[in-house]
């Protein structure tokens, strides 16, 4: 049924972590509500904000430095990564 | 600090269930598509990244990215002045400014591949009126000269999208308190000081919603030069959006395709972002004095 989606394993872990930090973040948010803040970002987010934040720079990095370096792909996940945590922690 | 009940989100399934078969689905096969090389539905190749290493090298797609950010650009250069100056001599109120709201919205309610063909034949140099006319000034055939094109589509855009800068500036205009022009009128102010200090400040968040959704609309820019140059003379107005569904349904390129779609959702989603942010940010610091 899903062979028209031509599925692959990574990209079904991608979306499989994406759906459960969803349903986590959605859970986690009930049982304690989300507090704002203002970090170095100069906007008020509470966490799930940065979270997209993070997701949305961590991609845009990555697809810069898939552009800008060829191979060494994992030194631009792990600085990728690295940008992701700074925003979730102080952004 | 006031209990929250989350109840009413179960309010929002049926539209994230719709979401999901509309978009959600077909982001995740196009995902799929973006790390294969897809021959027939059984014969497909994992070749991870390749596709995006093609499509960040690619001097088509990079060129393709400029012009259609140098056309956002010029947009907002021309749509944004030109609507602020016909807000502000357009009729304050009477039967006339109905008038004038109804003629300055038509173009926005017109489809787009209509208003597509239409400007289509009416800038054709032989048959159409404007074409015909300006042939008789100045040599101009948007079939043929690069520059003439760009112009058209530019100038199309200009014609369909002024209106909704109009209207959003026309009633940011309407929301200045008349104590306002009152006070500028006793210390004897200016028009361009009443603009400058009075209706400026005070249209700052409309400009910036006007400002974004241009940017964002004009970005994804398709069935104007689709309909009116098909990307030509050339390559002059193959934006981001022609060039992919060239790739995608003219070369049956699904890999690259879906590589190239996923870079483009990627710049769509952070520009939403920022609109989002911008829409909202008065009310995010009105959260945090709160707190």
């Amino acid at each position: 049924m899903l062979n028209w989606m031509a599925w692959t394993t990574p990209i079904a872990i991608v979306f499989t972590s994406v759906v459960i930090i969803i349903a986590g973040m959605t859970i986690w948010g009930h049982y304690s509500p989300p507090k704002v803040h203002k970090g170095f970002l100069r906007i008020t987010t509470d966490r799930g904000d940065r979270l997209y934040i993070a997701y949305i720079s961590a991609a845009f990095f990555m697809v810069c430095f898939i552009g800008l370096v060829e191979g060494a792909l994992y030194v631009g996940v792990a600085i990728a990564a690295a940008i992701a945590a700074v925003i979730l922690k102080w952004g | 600090m006031k209990t929250r009940n989350n109840k009413a989100w179960f309010l929002v399934l049926p539209v994230i269930l719709t979401v999901s078969f509309t978009a959600i689905l077909p982001l995740m096969t196009v995902a799929n598509y973006a790390v294969q090389d897809i021959f027939s539905p059984t014969d497909r190749l994992f070749i991870g990244m390749d596709w995006f290493y093609n499509i960040t090298n690619d001097p088509l797609i990079f060129n393709a990215f400029k012009r259609s950010f140098s056309f956002s650009i010029q947009v907002l250069l021309i749509q944004i002045p030109l609507g602020i100056a016909i807000a502000r001599i357009m009729p304050k109120s009477g039967w006339k400014a109905s008038a004038a709201l109804v003629m300055v919205a038509i173009p926005l309610i017109i489809p787009w591949n209509v208003i597509g063909t239409t400007w289509q034949i009416f800038a054709r140099p032989d048959i159409g009126l404007g074409g015909y006319l300006i042939n008789k000034f100045i040599d101009f055939n948007y079939t043929s000269d690069p520059l003439d094109g760009w112009i058209l589509i530019l100038l199309v855009d200009v014609w369909h999208w002024t209106p909704l800068v109009i209207l959003l500036v026309y009633a940011g205009l309407r929301s200045i308190p008349p104590a306002y022009y009152q006070a500028a009128a006793i210390d004897g102010a200016s028009q361009v000081a009443v603009f400058r200090f009075v209706e400026l400040p005070k249209l700052k968040r409309v400009l910036m919603i006007a400002i974004l959704l241009r940017f964002m609309d004009s970005f994804m820019i398709y069935t104007e030069p689709f309909v009116i140059t098909g990307g030509g003379p050339g390559e002059a107005t193959t934006f981001l959006s022609i060039l992919l569904s060239n790739i995608a349904v003219g070369q049956f390129d699904i890999g690259r395709a879906g590589a190239f779609s996923l870079i483009y959702f990627l710049f769509i989603q952070i520009l939403s972002f920022l609109f989002f942010t911008v829409l909202t940010l008065q009310e995010r610091a009105e959260v945090t004095k709160a707190k």
